[in-house]
């Protein structure tokens, strides 16, 4: 449990223009002075357009998007070890980069962590789809979405407001992507620092900020005397109601575990198997998988690479060993179905195996710098 | 100050041109998923996967004489060879480049005297240019297809978003039917297969003609080695039972270049040969071509080109050697440039670098032969003018008479010429088998003969009894 | 025809191979289904291994080593014991069951109870059946 303020950005531009009023953007423009760069998304485009941008300027904060629902690109991927970062991310992102620093790729010092609060990403091509044929809009019509008490909204440019249920979309196999609804951490507390527009006046444009470690509050420090951000004491009415939200949409995400993992762990062994081997039948060895996996940084001397993947075995090596490797560290992210041409739904087994293990032993991959993976562990072993 | 930069591309694989973001940091070239991308919403196959390694194998210096020289050296003794050629020339393209540089690559043409062409490979000619102007189909064709017929062609294999475009038209209720030699995956998106021996795919084609939906889609492959007799079959059958073919083609903008109204190789690549030999043709501009890396017979084609007066090659990505009299002019990688492009369902798409590529290089060529070549966005108004107009045009199939089979054992479905193996780079997954045969088949004939290949290396067909069995689907 | 079990066991080179050693000089009567792949240390037995054995058509696979505490390289038996543990829950979410996997300690000195292990988990492999992967003709 961290400490909880209320921010806004000092500047009146970035006030008016950030989103929730701007206080990532102050942050950002802040922390620039103490780190070498900041990597985050700027939209290109439509909602659904973006790219990986770094700042090393405060020109241009004002382009920074914090939560485009409709872009999932895997920060993670643009830490470099030795390079002191500052990077705004979704609990996702921050998981995998913890997962990361265990495995010496990153440096926890080196890096600031600012997580955004997360309800869910959407699938870009199929969101656009869906705008054409549900609503007749083009999606280039679209200048903001947002995704707010159990709806989906999208507020065209000519000022139309769209709406619908996530739970009506998700059931007609549109909505979230799969992986975001069953992902159980929304406020990412991994972070240094947690934003979000959760338990915040509707009416008023300010972040609520969650502060996790010294390293955060320096940065709000340095923020807020630099006139970067201001904040307050967060009303305790609207604190609660933000614990509130994030229990209801984690409750949401366990009854979409239970319908989406469930069925396959109340398999038989032999049938699971079966299951697993016919998921896997179309792959067609492009390792598109592992090069969007944000955890898996081996490179070209990772062992899920050096078998052949034409091994002619029942399950390839590839797969039997990126599931060993990932039952101890996948955060589903969901970036390996993705990614994968065929339409495997690979994140799903994954998350078989990882929520399995968790399960069993409560170790969640990519919660805290302290955990040993399981594979790495030296210690004593009790009972034996 | 680090630097970052995203470039908005598209694959050139292969004609369907996927999207994907190129990044570049700190002199370490990337690729990012581009998951708004209609094509393919960001999934990429192995060789989308490995296009930093393709874009890594630059031709960065202009060569003469088989020494490296400066550009304007380069350019200079490139006019001066092809001014005093003999007889006639030919610029040839492989429609790995945009449309603007394949429209300013015909105007130098023009000006220059020489015939321009794609090479798109020897099968072509069979039913000419025409086949490929009567293809023209709305876009998202596969979306509105109501039967698609696969006609030797192994989507996972070759074309893999194609694959995956066709897994999820098949689960709208469009019926998918293959013939040919069975693939290892077509069962996850076919509803029905006849399989058969390579040379007797015409055959099953035309005894296939009883049971075909009228207006169906039929999806041909169209590379460097393809059959003629089946591509003149799939053009008869369209114009049999009004239906529509969709040439998938290795190489990124063919759609592009058949719009400008550039030729398909009269004979194909053999007949460009037999004419050099022949000492008919003496010049030849080459652009973005992957003649001496991956053209089966290079022995052959490399000695024909050293009679050239003239050989101009224009190119990005490096190949392991080039005949000593080639004038080797280096072009900016293919997501540096700017310009359209036009995929296989005929989307017109945009390639967002900085880059004029060919067009910069051409026009300095042109202009130290004494013609002028118009500023680029002169060049891509006309080109895109050209284009709309050429697929307003409504084109309905007419029949060919079919040209013979080629009278050998016929290729192994296994060494189907991809992506991965037009641009050298072989596909992990047959790693071994695609290799070994990828290795007899260089030093051979393009078609793979049982007798050269080790005993080890199984054609895929020979092993599976159904193909020696009457046609008829099965499961 | 009966089942004979198809059995790989991953031996330490200073305890637990010295007691199949023990127990072949010893004359100690154990079934023949075992084969032998021996290591310098168990920590050195990759959960990699394990995986491809049962790949390649494994019915159960021993994991065996020096007691706790008798490692010749101090603790490398400490990562086998985690890997063990971990490699269970991997087997029984594939589906293959960790039943199928077993985790020993012999020391040089225990011949007997090599044997007496090699015979146990013969018999419970036995009673398994043939590995889900065996079945499906691979």
């Amino acid at each position: 449990m961290g400490t909880e303020y209320w921010g806004w950005a000092g500047e009146a531009h970035l006030r008016e223009h950030g989103e929730s009023g701007g206080a990532v953007s102050g942050l950002l423009a802040s922390v620039l002075s103490s780190y070498d760069e900041v990597i985050v998304i700027r939209k290109t485009g439509t909602v659904f357009e973006a790219e990986v941008h770094t700042l090393d300027s405060p020109q241009g904060i004002a382009r920074v998007q914090g939560a485009l629902h409709a872009v999932s690109i895997e920060l993670s991927h643009y830490l470099q070890l030795g390079r002191k970062t500052a990077i705004v991310l979704k609990p996702c992102e921050a998981r995998a980069v913890i997962e990361n620093i265990k495995r010496n790729h990153v440096r926890r010092e080196d890096v600031l962590l600012i997580g955004l609060n997360c309800g869910g990403t959407l699938p870009p091509v199929k969101t656009k789809e869906y705008l054409r044929s549900q609503f007749g809009v083009s999606p280039g019509d679209i200048a903001k979405e947002e995704i707010a008490k159990g709806n989906l909204i999208f507020f065209t440019t000519d000022g139309q407001e769209l709406s619908r249920s996530i739970d009506e979309l998700e059931e007609a196999g549109y909505g979230r992507r799969e992986s975001c609804r069953y992902c159980d951490v929304k406020i990412p507390s991994m972070c240094d620092i947690a934003c979000g527009n959760w338990g915040t006046p509707a009416e008023k444009h300010i972040t609520f900020l969650e502060v996790f470690t010294d390293a955060g509050a320096a940065a709000l420090e340095a923020a807020v005397d630099g006139g970067y951000v201001s904040v307050s004491e967060p009303g305790e009415k609207l604190a609660a109601v933000r614990k509130k939200i994030e229990g209801i949409m984690v409750k949401m995400a366990k009854g979409w575990q239970e319908k989406m993992l469930g069925p396959f762990m109340a398999m038989e062994p032999k049938e699971r198997l079966d299951a697993i081997h016919a998921a896997l039948a179309p792959c067609i060895g492009c390792y598109a998988c592992r090069k969007a996996c944000p955890v898996c940084k081996c490179g070209d001397d990772c062992k899920c690479f050096q078998a052949d993947p034409d091994d002619q075995l029942p399950i390839s090596m590839f797969h039997a060993v990126r599931f060993l490797h990932l039952m101890e560290s996948c955060v589903g992210c969901g970036q390996c179905s993705d990614a994968c041409p065929m339409e495997i739904p690979l994140a799903h087994l994954h998350q078989l195996f990882a929520k399995a293990y968790e399960g069993r032993t409560g170790y969640k991959p990519g919660m805290s710098c302290g955990d040993i993976p399981p594979l790495s562990r030296g210690d004593f072993p009790e009972g034996y | 100050m680090i630097s970052l930069k995203v470039t908005n591309s598209h694959c050139p694989g292969c004609s369907l041109l996927c999207g994907v973001q190129m990044i570049e940091r700190e002199g370490l070239l990337d690729v990012e998923f581009m998951k708004d991308c209609d094509i393919n919403s960001g999934k990429l196959c192995r060789f989308g996967i490995e296009l930093a390694r393709y874009y890594g194998e630059l031709q960065t210096s202009a060569l003469a004489g088989g020494r490296e020289v400066s550009y304007e050296e380069a350019v200079t003794l490139a006019a001066k060879a092809l001014s005093s050629s003999r007889g006639a020339g030919v610029a040839l393209c492989t429609g790995d480049a945009t449309t603007e540089e394949l429209y300013a690559l015909s105007l130098f043409a023009d000006a220059a005297g020489l015939a321009t062409t794609l090479g798109l490979g020897h099968h072509m000619h069979a039913v000419g240019l025409e086949a490929f102007h009567k293809t023209v189909t709305h876009p998202d064709v596969l979306d509105h297809a109501q039967m698609i017929v696969l006609v030797d062609i192994d989507p996972a294999y070759q074309y893999p978003l194609l694959a995956r475009r066709l897994m999820l038209v098949r689960e709208q209720g469009t019926t998918i039917v293959s013939i040919g030699p069975e693939k290892e995956h077509l069962s996850f998106y076919t509803d029905a297969r006849y399989p058969c021996h390579p040379s007797r795919t015409v055959d099953a084609l035309r005894a296939f003609v009883e049971h075909a939906m009228p207006h169906a889609l039929y999806v041909v492959p169209c590379g460097m080695y393809g059959d003629a007799a089946l591509t003149a079959q799939v053009n008869n059958i369209c114009a049999a039972t009004s239906s529509r073919a969709l040439f998938v083609t290795d190489f990124a903008n063919v759609r592009g270049g058949l719009a400008l109204g550039m030729e398909s190789l009269s004979h194909g690549i053999d007949g460009l040969v037999a004419s050099i030999e022949a000492g008919d043709v003496t010049s030849l501009v080459l652009v973005e071509s992957p003649l001496f890396s991956s053209y089966l017979d290079d022995a052959r084609f490399w000695a024909a080109c050293e009679t050239l007066d003239a050989l101009v090659v224009l190119q990005s990505h490096r190949c392991e050697a080039y005949p000593p009299n080639a004038i080797v002019l280096p072009l900016p990688p293919f997501y540096q440039r700017k310009g359209t492009l036009r995929n296989v369902c005929n989307r017109r798409l945009v390639l967002s670098g900085e880059a004029e590529g060919a067009v910069a290089v051409l026009r300095d060529l042109g202009a130290a032969m004494g013609h002028g070549l118009s500023p680029f966005d002169a060049v891509a108004k006309e080109a895109r003018s050209l284009c709309d107009a050429w697929y307003e045009t409504v084109a309905t199939f007419t029949p060919v008479e079919l040209p013979p089979q080629a009278g050998v054992e016929g290729p192994c479905h296994r060494y189907v010429p991809n992506p991965y193996l037009v641009r050298g780079m072989p596909n992990p997954r047959s790693k071994r088998v695609g290799l070994d045969l990828y290795a007899v088949a260089k030093g051979k004939e393009r078609y793979v003969i049982r007798e050269d290949v080790a005993e080890d290396v199984v054609f895929a067909y020979e092993k599976d009894p159904r193909y020696t069995l009457p046609l008829q689907p099965y499961e | 025809m009966t089942f004979e079990p198809k059995i790989i066991a991953f031996l330490c080179n200073w305890c637990s191979y010295g007691a199949a050693d023990m127990a072949g000089t010893s004359r100690l009567q154990y079934p023949p289904n075992v084969r032998i792949i021996r290591f310098m240390c168990s920590g050195r037995i990759d959960p990699n291994f394990v995986i491809e054995a049962f790949l390649r058509g494994a019915d159960g696979v021993m994991m065996t080593g020096c007691h706790i505490g008798d490692c010749h390289y101090i603790d490398g038996n400490y990562k086998t014991v985690h890997r063990y543990e971990f490699l269970k829950d991997y087997l029984d979410t594939l589906g293959i069951g960790s039943e199928r996997l077993t985790l020993a300690w012999c020391s040089a000195a225990e011949g007997a109870k090599f044997a007496q292990t090699v015979a146990d988990f013969t018999e419970q492999i036995r009673r398994l059946g043939p590995s889900p992967f065996k079945e499906r003709g691979q």
